[in-house]
């Protein structure tokens, strides 16, 4: 029996299983620890240019967080209720926002109807399709509002993850280097050069793009929010937060973000003129997005073609609904590090054993 | 038919010991040690400190290969405890054994300025003890202290300057 393919490849193989299957199953359990980590990522920039200006390590980690977490408090302290009450207002308005929207339904159905006069081949079943948006866009609306309150107060594991989160990434920020270090070690020396490059790679891709797509949510977010402020729509927080967080999915964000903005002002009621406004300020959000935000912050992160980034934006989609448009193009650059490295590996040329070499004790300069 | 061991032996409690316990003594083997390999002699004790969190202690049996002449390469290694010994491959399924080294000696140093493939075969003589400093975390510590980067590199480049210097000699020589 050869037992170096078992060694080499079941056991390892068996552990990885064993492993994966142990992590899904106590999924729950790894997020406030993936949540720090991704806090580790967005923080650790600061906890440098400290070092820098020569702070010791551990005091440089102590000042970045909880001059960090001061300030999301902060923050939670001003925004969570300007949110909140943004929330219970549209909560509040739910029957009068669902009749205008309703009104808007019947009027798109007259039209139909009006068009389907010419055309009662194509729209003989109009009132089918009228009716059917009318009852599914009701159905998705009023799960999605009255579920808003649920969806905040109803996870009580957050409350633990509250404390677990920040703790978790003090130590990451305290001890990177030795949690690395100990993980790392295990690897069989034949593996540690190769594993360590890895681990790099995808250490350093994996912060480029969660720092790009921090940095990317919060300027569009801000800014979405100002411009809404300023042209005096409704709900500009929300319709903000929606957009910046939109924005991260490539191509289509944008687009969701302006379509939220409209859906707002038709609720409201608001005259024609509005959808120009906005139209006009996620144009100027976009202009600053594509000419500051993303060359700086998401250019070196994701190196792929447009093309493909559709593909996969859509891919997602089909996968994996909402988080697997936004997922999509971080796990596929992630992907890009792991293949790059595996076939350098693999097409590395094959060199006889060392053994079958005739070794000559003496040196080659001299022979 | 030579043997490859794993070549890893797990250190005594190496993993249930608590990782953020710090023992003086350790740190002063660390200090004297380092401060001793001629790439660390101009780096002051601070940086030294800072240097030895991202040292990579590995173990090796008699006879395991460290790398092969050609293999991709990232980093440096100090030989700390035990001897290896460095082999040039032929073509023609020869090789010549150059040199051996022992405790306090250094090789890889060019894959830190350069990830070009290894220039020799180096193989464990003994059961060793050999210290690894690799590029990926010498990068990653720049970016938290750059003025130790530039020391390092700056040290770095003399010597591979000297090197330099001693293949022309001995070119000449042969000229």
């Amino acid at each position: 029996m050869n037992y170096k393919l078992l060694y080499r490849i079941l056991i390892p193989a068996s552990l990885g299983f064993l492993f994966l299957f142990a992590a899904i199953k106590i999924f729950s359990l790894l997020l406030p620890f993936l949540a720090a980590y991704v806090l580790y990522f967005i923080l650790k920039p600061l906890v440098n240019l400290l070092e820098q200006r020569g702070f010791k390590h551990s005091f440089a980690v102590t000042i970045v967080f909880f001059s960090s977490f001061g300030l999301l408090t902060l923050f939670f302290f001003i925004f969570v209720p300007a949110i909140a009450s943004e929330v219970s207002s549209i909560q509040s308005k739910l029957d009068v926002y669902m009749n205008v929207i309703l009104g808007k339904i019947n009027q798109i159905k007259t039209d139909i109807a009006f068009f389907s006069n010419g055309f009662s081949v194509l729209f003989s079943n109009e009132k089918n399709l009228a009716s059917e948006i009318e009852g599914n866009l009701k159905k998705v609306l009023i799960e999605f509002i009255s579920g808003i309150p649920s969806m905040l107060l109803n996870i009580i594991p957050l409350i633990l993850y509250l404390f677990v989160i920040p703790f978790a990434t003090f130590f990451f920020l305290l001890d990177e280097v030795k949690i690395k270090k100990k993980i790392i070690g295990f690897v069989p020396n034949r593996y540690f050069e190769t594993t360590l490059l890895l681990f790099h790679n995808l250490n350093r891709q994996f912060g480029l793009l969660l720092r790009g797509m921090f940095t990317s949510a919060f300027i569009i977010s801000f800014l979405a929010s100002s411009g809404l402020w300023i042209i005096e729509l409704d709900y500009p927080i929300l319709v903000g937060i929606f957009a910046g967080l939109a924005n991260l999915i490539p191509y289509f964000g944008p687009v969701a973000g302006t379509l939220a903005a409209f859906i707002v002002a038709v609720m409201t009621m608001k005259p024609m003129i509005f959808f120009v406004y906005i139209l006009l300020v996620f144009i100027f959000v976009n202009l600053i997005d594509n000419i500051f935000v993303q060359p700086i912050v998401m250019a070196r992160a994701a190196n792929l073609h447009p093309l493909i980034v559709i593909f996969l934006v859509l891919l997602g989609s089909r996968l994996a609904g909402i988080f697997g448009m936004l997922l999509a193009v971080p796990i596929a650059s992630l992907l890009q590090v792991i293949l790059k490295i595996m076939f350098t590996e693999i097409y590395r040329p094959r060199k006889s054993e060392f053994s079958k070499y005739k070794i000559i004790t003496t040196n080659p300069s001299h022979s | 038919m030579q043997h490859y061991p794993v070549g890893y032996i797990m250190e005594k409690n190496y993993f249930w010991s608590n990782p953020l316990k710090k023992s003086g003594h350790e740190n002063e083997n660390y200090f004297f040690f380092l401060s001793s390999v001629p790439i660390f002699d101009s780096l002051t004790r601070r940086q030294i400190d800072k240097l030895q969190r991202i040292i990579h202690i590995r173990n090796f049996s008699k006879d395991e290969i460290v790398f092969r002449q050609g293999d991709p390469g990232v980093g440096l290694y100090i030989v700390k405890d035990g001897s290896v010994d460095v082999y040039n491959e032929l073509n023609d399924m020869t090789c010549h054994k150059i040199t051996t080294l022992n405790h306090g000696d250094f090789f890889g140093e060019t894959s830190l300025l350069n990830e070009t493939p290894r220039s020799a075969t180096i193989i464990s003589a003994e059961q060793s003890v050999l210290w690894g400093l690799f590029k990926p975390d010498l990068l990653n510590l720049f970016d938290s202290d750059p003025k130790l980067g530039l020391r390092l590199i700056f040290r770095l480049s003399q010597i591979v300057a000297e090197r330099l210097r001693l293949l022309n000699n001995s070119l000449c020589g042969i000229q």
